[in-house]
């Protein structure tokens, strides 16, 4: 009867772990390995400084870069967020940021001054991971 | 009439709310849909987070606890219910480490020890 009960035992469960299995989500390469790779640009708070008439720089984290993995079904599989803490652009310009210039904290300080020149648009295009990102910016 | 109740109609309904409510697609949705061709209707859901991502897990543990009580009938039912829970908490915590699929949550264990101390009550009432 033990015997018995733990052979069933072991089959119920075998039995659930599938069902458990099959209600969670697939792996990245479950079903499909295809996988797309995004970027979006978020504003945040921003402030932006006139500097010898022709060039702008954001000042303390304004710019929230949002880096995000999604496979064929939709699921989101990564994402990451970047600051730009501070950095210059050319207005009417594209320009090539650096990585460098992308950080992961909110440390970066310097004086800003909110100006009313909006709106702002720019293109930002940089590589990373062998793939070419072109964000365009409205601010 | 006990498996019906008690395993099989929890079991169904956590799986339907999985297949039709649940935002990121589940392996048994990839399932349906790409290899048996199907078009599931994600169904627009104002159900609060809590039926559709908790309920189902608490169904399962509830059909999991009732399977074992039925296994060992002669066993006492609240150990049969505890073993049952710390089952289900290590299949959470397989998925803390990564060890199979799903997403961790504290909430999905206490709704899985809810469930199988309810589970226990219901043995106990009938």
């Amino acid at each position: 009867m033990k015997i018995k009960s733990f052979v069933l035992s072991v089959l119920a469960g075998g039995l659930f772990f599938l069902f458990a299995v099959a209600t969670s989500q697939p792996d990245e390469d479950f079903f499909s390995d295809v996988v797309t790779l995004s970027a979006d640009v978020a504003v945040v708070d921003t402030f932006l400084t006139l500097k010898n008439t022709d060039t702008l720089i954001f000042s303390n984290a304004n710019l929230t870069l949002t880096e995000m993995q999604v496979d064929s079904m939709g699921n989101t599989l990564s994402h990451a967020s970047y600051f730009i803490a501070e950095y210059t652009l050319s207005p009417g310009n594209t320009d090539t940021i650096p990585l460098s210039a992308f950080k992961n904290d909110l440390t970066g300080q310097g004086d800003s001054y909110p100006i009313d020149v909006f709106p702002v648009t720019f293109n930002i295009e940089f590589f990373q991971d062998n793939k070419f990102f072109n964000l365009h910016v409205e601010l | 009439m006990y498996v019906l109740l008690h395993i099989f109609l929890p079991l169904g309904l956590g799986g339907v709310i999985y297949l039709l409510f649940n935002n990121a697609r589940t392996n048994i949705s990839a399932f349906v849909e790409q290899v048996l061709g199907l078009d599931l209707p994600l169904l627009d859901t104002k159900i609060p987070y809590f039926l559709i991502y908790q309920l189902p897990d608490a169904l399962w543990a509830y059909a999991f606890c009732a399977t074992f009580m039925l296994i060992w009938q002669r066993v006492n039912a609240a150990i049969i219910a505890f073993l049952s829970f710390i089952l289900c908490t290590f299949y959470e915590i397989m998925q803390y480490f990564d060890w199979t699929n799903g997403t961790f949550d504290v909430w999905d264990i206490v709704v899985m020890g809810v469930a199988c101390w309810f589970a226990y009550f219901t043995k106990m009432i009938k």
